[in-house]
């Protein structure tokens, strides 16, 4: 993993948990620690500064559990720097 | 006045362009409103208020547009200067802040925006005139109103983060406004973008497909429910604990699903029990917002997609909300892209009303927007304005004290009983999932109140005696000279007829005939026929009406199976020997009486034919005979002065009600020949001749009978009530004109199957013009119950169909001979009053109406359903009867499954005869779209069976044989015109739908054309004529040749 990636990770994480306040798990489900669609994309908002970025939302339909959530916000993250 | 200059142009979105259809469609301006009152903390100076607003306005793009209609919709970016802001600021006594407050939200609710004029906002400060003096009485709150246009179900919460911020001096409003100004063209921009994506167009035909599969989900689904109405709401609020609310969340986190997923559960298994459906339909609004920075932004970015739901009664709740609705909510989400229009354009769906297409009812998750105690906005609350979009709309807020329901309903369709019975549900199975989350899903319901089931309209003449035998005794005994019976050429008094009833009950027991013997009946006059009876009941014996006209192999199989090996009267049947009454009579015989206090071994046997399987003999006992014969006296006002016509053959139950309540009430029962049954006038003639009071008619005999009266000019003056059953009541203007003119007549509908009697009445009372087209069957007798099971197995509330079982006193013993059918039909009643209650199931569909009346929807076995609407067969050859050119209509099924349609044959009048497109256009206007026949054909006759009933199947082969000759003549639509208008206005289609083949008589529809284009096209009309043709005209007939006579119409009424 390059310390882009790493970086990028912990990110990633640290936004988690600031929007997450109970104990969770990579395979926790989203609906189990409270994360409803508007929580996730507000997490996004709090990662990518860059308004015009767009979100499929049909990507965002899949994604269940925190891991899911996790790789989503990495392709997002990563699509972000691409376009830069 | 300034004009607001013009920023820029920006365009609509699909879902923006639909609401813009639904706001020319639906002549309610205010419907789209969203009111939201902020409370907010006093002390903040109006001055600072007017101010954040205005900041507000400017950093808040979407506030600030207006939409321009016409050939090219699109929205202007205007600005709104600060003297221009649309604030109102208010005073008033504390005491009078929430009085105050109710009637500006009223005002505010009902302001009817001109969509072409910004901003699409007004705003009141409401505020304590003794505020900053007195601090625990000071109050202030922010009350607004923004059109729904530029305000989605997340706007809220962005426009009172603006504003807190406005407040606190934090607002950079000339940095934000450029920002806020580019992230909404931006969004724009990717929302079409992401609406050219080929494949929102498969997503949406995905869609349309499930919906055209699944039935509509229509609550209250009675006949005659308005299909278009007036939009008038009202909202209940179920506020839930915080406890509640807590153990709710568990239950999600639980199941590890979303409190989205949660409540479309919920919803779903409601709204399947109340619309009596296994599918249901709903809508949800989903969030469309593709780019980051249009989260802060208000606006309308949202679609509102249905979901479709498979409710399967005996799944377990945890399962149905893991894995069914789950699999739905994320099909939905996936298809955020997708706009209104798009699936109706595939799904093709019923055009003809002003009402949502494609739901009826509504599902929305509301976003949070909580104030907080210390900050500028205190609270926020969301309000309706006495509006209802959809028939029922659910909206789910989570608030601090836990989760908030809304329950919004239409009045019109849904009237507060029903709604009372949506809200038990609803709360009942919000507690039971929590409870139980591993219930089956028709367990998470309760039964309905009992006491419906036991209302009856509770009239009752005592009995003179326990028994029928002893009763009629009684009353002969007081009416010796009074005449019993009547017919042409012989009356017989209560004392001649009691003698000839001795003789004959003689002769039965000279033959060994006692309780629980059958024995037929084929007596050729009325008085053999009721000393026959009267004699059978005195041995407690049972009487089987016999019609020689029936084929001897059915008499034969009916004798077989009640045991019958004696008949008294005339005639031949097979292996029974057959007495002439004169015969069996034993003159002044004696005999050792019957026990009348002896087992009931029953009265008649009658036998009843079922759509399938062979005739089942019903055999009556005595109790449920009393009760009815108590019932009727009282109900029908009969007395000595009674006169009751026999019309009903024998074998119809209906022939107990006219002789048996007669005699014991002391009145006269007067045959109904020399006329001829089938002969009304001579029928009516008779009536007047012998002074009838009482007459109990078939309901096909209905309308012959008042046409033969109002041809003969007959007023009936004699005549007090007329009886009709047998099938379900619908009533023409004839009739009704019938009645009216007759004040001294009561009308009155019966209903009840043979293995019962008649069990529910409805009386028509009041003006005869208001009586409806589908008459109720009313409420119970006294003594009967009425169970209405709907599809979970629960007693169902009020206007929610179910099947009509009968308990009380009116079950009859059972079917003769047949063990097994009869266990299938006569269960226990677990409902009932006493051990061993038990009912009958009638394989009727019924529901309670608001006003407690039953309303027959059909049978179990022969729904005709039209795209999951019941279609009722006799409602639309009744509305096509109704044009003065048609003497007889018939209705017809053509096709299968999702290709069903209705097609009607009629027989046009002598003299200025109907067209079938006149036809069509009469029961257009008449009846629902689905209702309308896709086919109108004139024929010279109608061909009927064997049984005189009308042959159905005959007629649709002549259709097809018509179709397939115009299929091979090759007609088909025409293209070709010369008349100018309408070869303008093919043009113009040409250039819309962007092919060239548009046809002059052909549906639009079926070649691109679709709400949206629709618009286009009545503006340019509009542009070019000078006329509005209404939206729905189009749908009703969309066709190049129907919009020229629309629009010359137009112009003529304008000049």
């Amino acid at each position: 993993m390059s310390r882009t990636d790493e970086a990028t990770d912990r990110d990633i994480d640290s936004v988690i948990r600031s929007h997450i306040r109970v104990p969770f798990t990579e395979t926790s489900l989203l609906a189990e620690v409270g994360l409803d669609s508007l929580s996730v994309l507000r997490i996004a908002s709090d990662l990518i500064p860059d308004p015009d970025h767009e979100i499929d939302p049909t990507g965002l339909a899949a994604v269940r559990t925190v891991a899911d959530l996790q790789q989503w916000l990495h392709g997002l993250l990563a699509a972000a720097e691409s376009v830069r | 006045m300034t004009v607001a200059p013009q920023l820029g142009t920006l365009p609509l979105t699909a879902a923006q362009q639909g609401l813009l259809v639904v706001h020319r469609t639906v002549p309610v301006p205010h419907l789209y409103n969203v009111v939201a009152e902020l409370e907010l903390d006093p002390a903040l100076a109006p001055e600072s208020v007017a101010a954040a607003l205005t900041a507000v306005l400017a950093v808040q793009p979407a506030l600030r547009l207006a939409v321009q209609e016409g050939t090219a919709p699109h929205a202007e970016l205007r600005e709104v200067p600060a003297d221009a802001t649309p604030l109102r600021i208010t005073s008033t006594a504390a005491a009078d802040f929430d009085a105050q407050r109710e009637t500006l939200l009223s005002e505010l609710g009902d302001t009817a925006f001109d969509l072409a004029e910004a901003p699409l906002l007004r705003a009141v400060l409401l505020h304590t005139a003794d505020h900053g003096k007195d601090h625990e009485q000071a109050r202030a709150a922010l009350l607004l109103c923004v059109h729904h246009l530029v305000f989605d179900g997340f706007s809220l919460r962005q426009f009172v983060r603006d504003f807190t911020r406005a407040v606190r001096g934090e607002l950079d409003v000339d940095g934000l406004r450029a920002v806020r100004e580019r992230a909404l063209h931006k969004e724009l921009a990717a929302q079409l973008a992401a609406a050219e994506d080929e494949r929102v167009e498969q997503t949406a035909a995905d869609i349309a497909e499930r919906l055209r599969a699944t039935p509509a989900t229509v609550l209250y689904p009675r006949p005659g429910r308005a299909t278009s109405t007036k939009f008038r709401g009202e909202r209940r609020r179920i506020q839930l604990s915080a406890d509640r609310s807590k153990a709710l969340d568990d239950t999600c986190a639980a199941l590890g699903v979303s409190p989205f997923v949660l409540f479309c559960a919920v919803y779903a298994a409601v709204l399947a029990r109340h619309s009596a459906n296994e599918s249901v339909v709903f809508g949800s609004p989903v969030v469309a917002r593709r780019t980051l920075g249009s989260f802060d932004l208000c606006g309308f970015f949202v679609n509102t997609l249905p979901l479709v739901v498979d409710v399967p009664w005996q799944q377990r709740f945890d399962t149905f909300a893991k894995e069914t609705v789950q699999r739905e909510a994320d099909r939905v989400k996936a298809g955020a892209a997708v706009s209104f229009d798009r699936i109706v354009r595939h799904a093709e769906p019923d055009r003809s009303t002003n009402r949502n297409p494609l739901f009826s009812c509504m599902l929305a998750m509301q976003d949070a927007t909580d104030g907080a105690p210390g900050e500028a906005v205190r609270r926020v609350r969301e309000h309706g304005n006495g509006t209802a979009k959809f028939d029922l709309w659910l909206g789910v807020t989570p608030t601090p004290g836990g989760w908030l329901l809304e329950l919004e309903h239409d009045r019109e369709l849904l009237p507060a009983p029903v709604v009372d019975g949506l809200v038990d549900s609803l709360t009942g199975v919000l507690h039971r999932v929590v409870e139980r989350p591993d219930a089956a899903l028709c367990d998470l319901f309760d039964d309905a109140s009992l006491a419906a089931s036991r209302s009856t309209d509770g009239h009752w003449h005592p009995p003179s005696a326990p028994g029928l035998h002893g009763w009629l005794n009684a009353t002969a005994a007081r009416r010796t000279e009074a005449v019993a019976v009547e017919e042409d050429g012989r009356s017989v008094t209560y004392a001649a007829l009691d003698a000839l009833v001795r003789d004959a009950a003689a002769g039965l027991a000279r033959r060994g005939v006692g309780p629980g013997t059958v024995v037929g009946l084929t007596t050729p006059t009325l008085v053999d026929t009721v000393v026959a009876m009267l004699a059978l009941l005195a041995r407690r014996a049972v009487f089987l009406p016999l019609d020689l006209s029936l084929p001897g192999e059915r008499l034969a199989y009916m004798t077989g199976k009640a045991d019958c090996r004696l008949v008294i009267g005339t005639g031949e049947v097979e292996g029974v020997e057959v007495v002439p009454l004169a015969q069996l009579a034993v003159p002044e015989g004696k005999f050792t009486p019957v026990d009348q206090a002896g087992d009931d071994d029953g009265v008649y046997v009658m036998f009843t034919s079922g759509s399938t399987g062979r005739p089942k003999g019903v055999l009556m006992s005595e109790g449920p005979l009393v009760n009815l014969t108590a019932w009727q006296i009282d109900a029908l006002e009969m007395g000595e002065d009674t006169r009751f016509l026999q019309y009903a053959p024998l074998g119809f139950d209906v022939s107990f009600q006219e002789i048996l309540p007669t005699l014991a009430a002391g009145g006269t029962v007067v045959s109904r020949e020399p006329a001829d049954r089938r002969d009304q006038p001579a029928v009516v003639a008779r009536i007047g001749a012998r002074k009838v009071t009482h007459v109990y008619l078939p309901v096909a005999a209905l309308r012959p009978f008042a046409r033969a009266a109002q041809d003969a000019g007959d007023d009936l003056p004699e005549l007090r009530y007329v009886c009709v059953s047998g099938e379900q009541l619908l009533l023409d203007d004839g009739v009704r004109r019938f009645f009216a003119e007759r004040p001294h007549l009561r009308l009155v509908n019966l209903y009840g199957p043979t293995e019962t009697h008649a069990v529910t009445t409805h009386r028509l009372t009041g003006d005869a013009a208001s009586w409806p087209v589908h008459v109720p069957i009313g409420h119970p007798l006294t003594g009967v119950h009425a169970h209405v099971l709907d599809t979970t197995g629960r007693l169902a509330p009020s206007g929610v169909p179910g099947e009509l079982h009968l308990g009380g006193v009116c079950p009859a013993r059972g079917y003769v001979d047949d063990p097994v059918r009869t266990a299938e039909r006569f269960l226990p009643d677990s409902r009932g009053e006493q051990d061993g209650a038990r009912m009958y199931r009638t394989g009727d569909q019924v529901l309670r109406d608001e006003h407690g009346a039953l309303v027959f929807l059909g049978r179990d076995d022969d729904q005709v359903k039209i795209r999951g609407y019941r279609v009722e067969l006799g409602e639309l050859e009744t509305a096509a009867a109704g044009h003065p050119g048609v003497r007889l209509a018939v209705a017809a099924v053509r096709g299968d499954g999702a290709q069903r349609h209705l097609v009607l044959f009629f027989i046009p009048e002598d003299g200025p005869a109907a067209g079938p497109d006149d036809v069509r256009r009469h029961v257009a206007a008449a009846l629902p779209g689905y209702m309308v026949p896709t086919r109108v054909f004139a024929v010279a006759s109608v061909p009927t069976t064997r049984n005189g009933k009308v042959d159905r199947s005959a007629l649709l082969e002549d259709a097809e044989r018509a179709i397939r000759e115009e299929a091979d003549a090759d007609t088909g639509a025409v293209t070709a015109t010369g008349d100018p208008l309408e070869a303008w206005l093919q043009d113009l289609w040409r250039q819309l739908l962007g092919r060239p083949d548009v046809p002059v008589d052909g549906s639009l529809l079926s070649y691109g054309a679709h709400s949206l284009n629709v618009m286009t096209a009545r503006a340019t009309i509009e542009e070019r004529y000078g006329v509005q043709i209404p939206l729905l005209d189009f749908f009703r007939d969309p066709t190049v040749r129907a919009q020229a006579v629309m629009i010359d119409e137009a112009r003529e009424g304008a000049r």
